[in-house]
């Protein structure tokens, strides 16, 4: 079934949301020493290290709503016996971001994608990207899933009483 | 000032043009005026007028639960209460075996009345046992019926129906309209719907009320026929195909020269393509399958309801030989709108709301509204509702609708079964075998000849649209019950019409 209006409009809206989220206010939490790093060059680990991470978690999140939400558009399942296999893809797909902030985090760490990463930067990463994973994953699949899997992802039943 | 329809059932095929009216009214296409019904049959375990009766039942269960008796039904489907007087047989009261001699006391008659008896009866018409019917022979039943005197009509069931009809047309200020339906090619109808007219007529006029009532006629002519089975005697005591046009022209003959003001209107209905059904002296195996001319005597009873009845020759035809369409018949865009409305809603409820109840019960309801976004618009979990999933008078309610689904879908899929003249109405091949093989999502391949385009068909058509709609479907503004199963049920109506 094709999405509805305010479906759409929160496909392109939340998105854009963790975006700005990523890459506008996350780095002012570094930049404003709210996370302290003590042992990089605080702006020169952003530019050379938490961009091209965010930049990867924020595609592999995206790939994965948008992995989701043409399936459910493209072949809506028919049977609620398919719909309850579709709730195991949904935690299948959510493997695709997950992975991308892993394999951010650890081509930082080897400085594969510059060199001075930073040790103190991982724990405060982990609970960022998470963040930035249910914002742009969760939040969008679970508010912009078009009909009949709409309640398919976990909480979206009780999401503006969907 | 509005029409009341009465309707006397006579006979095996004046019961299955009850069934056919039945299953036209849960449509919508009569008024929401109530239609009284009495059957009338010496044969009290004819399968045809057993078939008729439990369709009626079925009906009343449902149009019952889902106008909870009122009459302020904001949709057309299930608008129309049908009250049933039930079966009333010449033989009532009377025991069993009856045979003509017994019925006329024939051992201690005036002798010169049993030797006209003898003349007019063969030794075998005589000592025949009566209980299956009039075997196909009017003469026998006109004998039986003319015995009915004008006094039994204050017995039951006529008393109430005669009553009714007063009231109707007394403090109610309506017109009555009786139509008596049945064959005149048999033995039952043919002696049957003279007699009972007459009878009608005369006690309407004794109590002054016949300028008030109007009496039609919805007489069948041949339109089946069937095969003696091998070792059957040619001249056996039950109803012979090949006697049905010499019937037929004889009863014709006698209402244009001795009844030809019984009636105010007169239909008459019948196919030359006869339909082959089995053999049958009569009892449970009398059985036949819908028929399409009763279809349209379902719609020439809408017809004598909401027309004027006045003295006007009106002939029905069709395009071409051997199809029926739509336009074929009365008033058939109205008729194509209503039947197909009716049949979206019997093949959904059938097809994916029935699916959806049971993967519901057996997964529990929390589960389930996950997948089927609907449930908890018109459902709800917590204990003290009426609307919980889980009543039994939630659950009795869904049976009552899966009841009349598949009656209905089951009458539509026998009447496309003539294969000499092809009703070209629905695809019910999509309908399968209800109980196991209905073919899931075929919604838009349901109608025949349908003319829309496929855009609106894949958007009005789909279920996940349908299902979607009903989700977001405002019950406000469904009058009367608007949630349970009732609800359920009017919004998926309102929200699967044909379009």
């Amino acid at each position: 079934m094709r999405p509805t209006t305010a479906e759409v409009i929160r496909l392109f809206v939340i998105p854009i949301l963790g975006m700005m989220l990523m890459f506008v206010v996350q780095p002012l939490l570094f930049s404003g020493q709210w996370l302290r790093l003590s042992d990089v060059k605080i702006q020169n680990w952003i530019n050379n290290h938490y961009m091209p991470m965010a930049g990867m978690v924020f595609a592999s999140s995206l790939i994965a709503v948008l992995i989701w939400v043409g399936w459910n558009i493209k072949s809506p399942h028919r049977t609620p016996e398919a719909g309850a296999q579709r709730v195991g893809s949904w935690w299948l797909i959510s493997i695709i971001p997950i992975v991308g902030t892993i394999i951010a985090i650890v081509l930082s760490r080897q400085n594969i994608l510059a060199p001075k990463s930073s040790g103190d930067a991982i724990l405060p990463l982990i609970i960022l990207f998470s963040i930035d994973i249910i914002v742009i994953y969760w939040l969008t699949t679970a508010t912009s899933t078009p009909a009949p899997a709409q309640r398919l992802p976990p909480g979206s039943m009780n999401l503006f009483k969907r | 000032m509005s029409n009341k329809l009465y309707i006397i059932a006579i006979g095996g095929s004046g019961a299955k043009c009850v069934e056919s009216i039945v299953q036209i009214a849960a449509t919508g296409l009569y008024t929401k005026e109530e239609i009284e019904v009495l059957f009338v049959d010496p044969d009290e375990n004819n399968g045809n007028v057993d078939r008729a009766r439990k369709t009626l039942s079925t009906y009343q269960e449902c149009q019952q639960l889902v106008t909870g008796g009122s009459t302020e039904q904001q949709i057309e489907w299930m608008s129309t209460p049908i009250k049933s007087h039930d079966l009333w047989s010449p033989f009532q009261g009377k025991l069993g075996g009856q045979k003509l001699t017994s019925y006329f006391n024939y051992g201690t008659m005036d002798p010169n009345l049993a030797n006209l008896l003898e003349v007019l009866y063969t030794p075998d018409e005589r000592d025949q046992t009566l209980d299956e019917g009039f075997r196909g022979r009017p003469s026998i039943g006109a004998a039986v019926m003319s015995q009915i005197d004008l006094t039994r009509l204050d017995t039951e069931p006529w008393g109430s129906f005669i009553q009714s009809i007063n009231n109707a047309v007394g403090a109610q200020g309506k017109q009555a309209r009786v139509l008596l339906c049945g064959s005149i090619f048999g033995g039952t109808g043919a002696s049957g719907i003279p007699t009972i007219a007459r009878l009608i007529r005369n006690k309407l006029q004794q109590q002054n009320i016949a300028d008030r009532v109007k009496l039609g006629g919805l007489f069948l002519l041949p339109y089946f026929s069937f095969t003696l089975p091998p070792g059957a005697e040619t001249n056996g005591l039950y109803a012979a195909s090949d006697q049905f046009l010499l019937n037929t022209e004889s009863a014709l003959r006698y209402y244009v020269t001795q009844a030809s003001n019984l009636f105010d209107t007169v239909y008459l209905l019948g196919n030359e393509n006869t339909s082959e059904v089995k053999f049958s002296v009569g009892n449970t195996t009398q059985k036949n399958r819908p028929h399409f001319v009763e279809l349209y005597a379902a719609l020439a009873a809408r017809d004598f309801l909401i027309e004027d009845c006045d003295n006007k020759l009106i002939s029905i035809t069709r395009d071409r030989v051997g199809e029926i369409k739509w336009s074929d018949l009365s008033d058939g865009f109205t008729v194509e709108k209503l039947m197909t409305n009716a049949a979206r809603l019997a093949y959904l409820w059938t097809s994916d709301i029935e699916k959806a109840v049971r993967y519901t019960l057996d997964n529990g309801f929390k589960v389930a509204a996950r997948d089927e976004a609907w449930l908890d618009k018109y459902y709800d979990l917590q204990s003290d509702s009426k609307d919980r999933f889980d009543l039994p008078h939630q659950q009795k309610g869904i049976q009552t609708l899966s009841n009349w689904s598949r009656s209905y879908l089951h009458w539509l899929t026998e009447l496309h079964f003539d294969n000499i003249d092809r009703l070209q109405l629905f695809d019910t091949q999509i309908f399968g075998d209800l109980n196991s093989g209905i073919q899931f999502h075929k919604l838009s391949e349901m109608l025949l000849n349908d003319t829309r385009e496929q855009k609106t068909r894949q958007d009005n058509d789909n279920i996940i649209n349908i299902k979607e709609r009903l989700r977001r479907h405002d019950v406000r503004s469904v009058q009367g019950i608007n949630r349970g199963t009732v609800g359920l049920a009017k919004s998926l109506y309102l929200n699967s019409q044909f379009n």
